[in-house]
């Protein structure tokens, strides 16, 4: 601290000038910076562009070696890895044999489309440049004024940081080339100085095609780990592009969501080329804290304060490893939604079930999603404005550096929460409540990060949990009735309606209710010896949530295509799945009980047959026989279990379409 | 005053000297990491959870050996003072003796002389990674790329860095859904018509489309599966290929044309394979930094692994 202070004292004087000048110098010379084409409308670049909008399918949640939860669980797998895994690239697991290598191998069938790692920024980002005394610039003016003042902190990295001005030429092959981001300084951003963020830059760069084959996206990303008392308030912070803070803004320094929406708005500005979103997480796991209607000092939303969560969170991970967060069963009309019973996590935070449960309790429905979504439509009754606006995706929160290895037949272990694989039992992969998680799918008209990132902004994305069924759902007031019958389903879709994650246009005078138009296919799997199974569909429903004239929250289950009760189940000794179900599912579905006074919002959920759950399928290889319960080892004690079903029935999460009444 | 020159010079020559091999790990003392039977017993543990079997006598020496290379880690970080230098392992020391020692008035000097003479700098699995990272980082920096390198890492990996072969292409489709009983008989029918009528009229709505820009074989395995994707991928241009069974029904299929594979091009994604090229570089060069290392950290186990106690 001494010598700290002495410099501080040294440089006192150069710091107030500095700060001096970046005051007076109101036109700072700005970066230069591609200017991307209007909203949804990227230029075409890649071989497969198409104007009406591909899905594509990834994971934005993903752990390596550099999250110390994953470390510290045996995880040696980096940023590299993760990425060259999404690309179908297989992947070695620990324990390690005698030439160092892994003994357990996992591999996607399918390659991913997009992948963000996203490590934790806590014991990541407040490193070595401005922490670091052993880094040539601890003592830079910048440092010693981000040490100072992180808050005014914004301005020199303005000035000294982000910016796209010196992206090298690489000509030579004997230099070690640097990352893009660095500036008009760019000696200080040499790889000598690498950094776990650093490094998580430069995996995204290398693994991100930027060719016109456009196969694969990377993001660059992290977790913002905010969990007080182990309630979860973890977001995912995604970057549009290369230029990205230098470093990443932690809870630490940032210890609630709106100081870090604050620090982000200061450090990635759109101006340098930045751009960013934040996907909260496991809000099951919030303790009541993620959707509550108070800000960090306890005071209730203004309507500033929910346009800023709402411009800054468009989406929100509904499914992973730790569970669903859609709804819990408990409340109102929710209690006869017994697909709500999927995937539910029995306690309601980080802690779970260690110090046998004493700093947890059981879940609440107000930290699911589609309670949180009436909630919105509530304050914005009052505010004007919703802050509680979510799309939907699913992703995984793997901590073995294994995006989209969300299959229940090979489900390694989350090797974050749960069973550490480092010194676990023989048995179970993992805890029984956890599972293997999901998917994130978005449309988008090319596989670049701008057009991805579009349509994670206009929410046009769902999440599936794990299975790769395509699903469109438009929402309008003239959308035909016979659409299904029509080649053009997705050309009216756009023409006369609006997309998932859209808002319903007002009323027209004359208009009766809106119709949703929902069309889904099937997961059509991978044939082969090294092939994937998927399931058909059972059908497709409709959740509208409302307040009603009392101001009390509604919500409606409607079954508007397939067959609830169409016989399909599996055999949850073999895993055999039988009976019929649907290749596709096509409706165009009008609101019976639309109320032109009253705010609403609708998504689908697509619902496959029946499948066995991970755990079945593991409890079956070790021929686990519950019938007799001393026979069997305590490691599979869980398998007989009976408040976790055998099978589960994999679905599909539409991002909401809202209806405003005028 | 030309002795003076000459002192001023071999102590200067001496302290250079001094500064050169403090960094130099077999000028110093040899450190010996023991590890211990309930070591042992650890990674006996870990190999059967994972695996549901004990290792081998070699998988064991392996597991025993990366125990005692981050050990040995730890231990040289901790040689060159990173245990009271690094931020992150100070804060964290600290952090946990404040916690365990909430009203101490000590300054933080003291306290961290105090967490180290407790050893938490070794025990703290924080601090322990921290370290550890820190050694990785140190010893992976330096290493230098040759477009040699370069040219070997699009070699190994033509499908990373290459174009795929893409085809242009069109689809009839008569669903499976809505012929539950009769699609081969729908399909014989439409197969008939192809050769006459617009395919634009023909079959049924498929919501993947029915016109396809340039595709790769993985794209269309994405939207209809593998079957059809390798009956685009073969079918010559110009005519009708099918029917080809998917899991939605059966799809009749049309080229128009293709775009040929194409060999990766260096210098179009130089930047992208630099960066990957140098991570697999850069753990060559930790894993050799590590052999240096072993040899002022021999190691000792104090467990029957096999014949012999001690190992190389």
């Amino acid at each position: 601290m001494n010598v700290f202070n002495a410099a501080c004292k040294r440089l006192a004087p150069l710091l107030v000038m500095l700060l001096l000048a970046c005051k007076g110098e109101s036109q700072l010379p700005a970066a230069p910076v591609t200017t991307p084409g209007p909203p949804g409308v990227p230029a075409k670049h890649c071989r497969n562009f198409n104007a009406l909008r591909n899905p594509y399918f990834g994971d934005l949640h993903v752990h390596t070696t550099y999250s110390l939860d994953a470390n510290t669980q045996g995880t040696l797998t980096t940023p590299h890895d993760a990425y060259r895994f999404a690309l179908g690239e297989k992947l070695g697991l620990q324990p390690y044999d005698a030439n160092g290598q892994p003994t357990r191998f996992a591999q996607l069938s399918r390659p991913l489309d997009f992948t963000a790692v996203t490590d934790h920024s806590e014991l990541l980002g407040e490193t070595e440049i401005c922490t670091n005394p052993a880094n040539a610039d601890y003592n830079s003016a910048e440092c010693l004024f981000y040490r100072q003042s992180p808050d005014q902190a914004f301005i020199f990295f303005n000035l000294f940081g982000p910016g796209t001005a010196g992206v090298p030429n690489a000509s030579g092959g004997k230099s070690v080339p640097r990352l893009p981001y660095c500036g008009v300084n760019g000696e200080r951003c040499l790889e000598a100085a690498k950094t776990p963020w650093r490094d998580i830059q430069r995996a995204a760069e290398a693994y991100y095609d930027r060719s016109e084959d456009c196969r694969f996206t990377t993001f660059v990303g992290y977790e913002y780990t905010a969990a007080p008392q182990s309630n979860n308030l973890h977001r995912n912070v995604i970057f549009e592009s290369e230029v990205v803070p230098e470093i990443p803004p932690a809870y630490q320094e940032y210890p609630a969501a709106e100081f870090l929406w604050q620090a982000l708005s200061e450090q990635c500005q759109a101006a340098d080329g930045c751009n960013y979103l934040t996907i909260p997480h496991n809000s099951n796991l919030s303790a009541g804290l993620m959707f509550q209607t108070t800000d960090d000092a306890g005071n209730d939303y203004t309507a500033e304060f929910a346009r800023t969560r709402q411009q800054n969170e468009p989406l929100a991970e509904i499914y992973q490893h730790k569970g669903q967060s859609e709804c819990l069963n408990t409340m109102g009309a929710g209690s006869r939604d017994e697909l709500c019973g999927f995937e539910v996590l029995p306690y309601n935070n980080l802690t779970g079930n260690r110090f046998g449960g004493l700093n947890t309790g059981p879940p609440m429905e107000q930290d699911f999603l589609r309670e949180a979504l009436k909630e919105g439509l509530r304050l914005e009754g009052t505010l004007g404005v919703n802050p509680f606006k979510y799309g939907f995706i699913g992703s995984t929160d793997t901590h073995l550096s294994t995006p989209g290895n969300a299959r229940e037949e090979n489900f390694p272990g989350h090797a974050g929460a749960g069973l550490n694989p480092r010194t676990g039992v023989p048995g179970l992969t993992d805890v029984i409540e956890v599972s293997p998680g999901g998917l994130a799918v978005l449309w988008a008209e090319q596989n670049t990060r701008e057009s991805l990132f579009a349509a994670m902004r206009r929410r046009e994305a769902y999440a599936t949990s794990g299975p790769r069924m395509q699903v469109r759902f438009f929402g309008g007031w003239d959308i035909p009735a016979d659409l299904c019958g029509s080649r053009l389903f997705v050309e009216q879709g756009y023409q006369r309606g609006v997309p998932m994650g859209g808002d319903l246009p007002a009323a027209r005078a004359g208009s009766i209710a809106p119709r949703f138009a929902v069309s889904a296919l099937r997961d059509p799997g991978v044939s082969g010896a090294e092939g994937e199974r998927s399931e058909p569909l059972q059908r497709i429903q409709i959740i509208k949530g409302w307040v009603d004239a009392a101001g009390l929250k509604q919500e409606k289950v409607y079954e508007v295509a397939g067959n609830p009760d169409n016989g399909a189940a599996v055999n949850t000794d073999t895993c055999e799945t039988s009976g019929p179900g649907f290749a596709s599912l096509c409706t165009v579905w009008q609101d019976p009980d639309f109320s032109a006074e009253q705010s609403a919002f609708y998504y689908a959920r697509v619902v496959q047959n029946p499948s066995c759950r991970w755990a079945t399928y593991q409890c079956n290889a070790a021929q686990v026989d519950c019938s007799v319960p001393d026979d069997v080892a305590p490691e599979y004690q869980s398998c007989c279990d009976t408040s976790y079903p055998k099978s589960i029935q994999e679905r599909a999460w539409s991002s909401p379409i809202w209806y405003r009444a005028q | 005053m030309k002795r003076l020159l000459h002192f001023l010079l071999l102590g200067g020559l001496l302290l250079g000297l001094q500064r050169l091999t403090a960094d130099w790990p077999l000028l110093a003392a040899k450190k010996p990491i023991h590890i211990g039977s309930e070591q042992v017993a650890a990674v006996q543990a870990e190999w059967q959870g994972a695996l549901g079997r004990a290792p081998d006598a070699a998988q064991l020496q392996a597991s025993v050996r990366k125990l005692a290379d981050e050990e040995m880690l730890v231990q040289e970080a901790r040689r060159l003072g990173l245990n009271r230098s690094d931020p992150v392992a100070r804060a964290r020391l600290l952090q946990n003796l404040r916690f365990a020692y909430p009203e101490s008035l000590q300054d933080d000097e003291r306290l961290l002389e105090q967490a180290v003479a407790l050893r938490l700098d070794q025990r703290d699995f924080v601090v322990r990674r921290r370290l550890i990272q820190l050694m990785q980082q140190r010893f992976s920096v330096g290493a230098e790329l040759s477009d040699e390198a370069l040219r070997d890492t699009l070699a190994a990996n033509p499908e990373r860095y290459g174009s795929a072969r893409r085809v242009a292409f069109r689809q009839v489709f008569l669903s499976a859904d809505q012929h539950p009983h009769d699609l081969a008989a729908a399909a014989e029918a439409l197969q008939t018509r192809l050769k006459t009528a617009s395919d634009a009229d023909l079959g049924e709505p498929f919501l993947g489309g029915s016109q396809f820009g340039f595709s790769s074989a993985a794209e269309i395995r994405k939207i209809f599966g593998t079957a059809v994707a390798q009956a685009a991928m073969a079918a010559a241009p110009g005519r009708w290929v099918g029917p080809v069974r998917s899991a939605y029904g059966l799809h009749f299929i049309h080229v128009d044309a293709v775009q040929s594979a194409q060999a990766p091009d260096l210098e179009a994604v130089r930047q992208r394979a630099s960066y990957a090229a140098l991570e697999q570089l850069e753990q060559g060069h930790v894993e050799q930094a590590l052999i240096g290392l072993r040899h002022r950290y021999p190691l000792v186990v104090d467990a029957p692994l096999e014949a012999s106690g001690a190992m190389r």
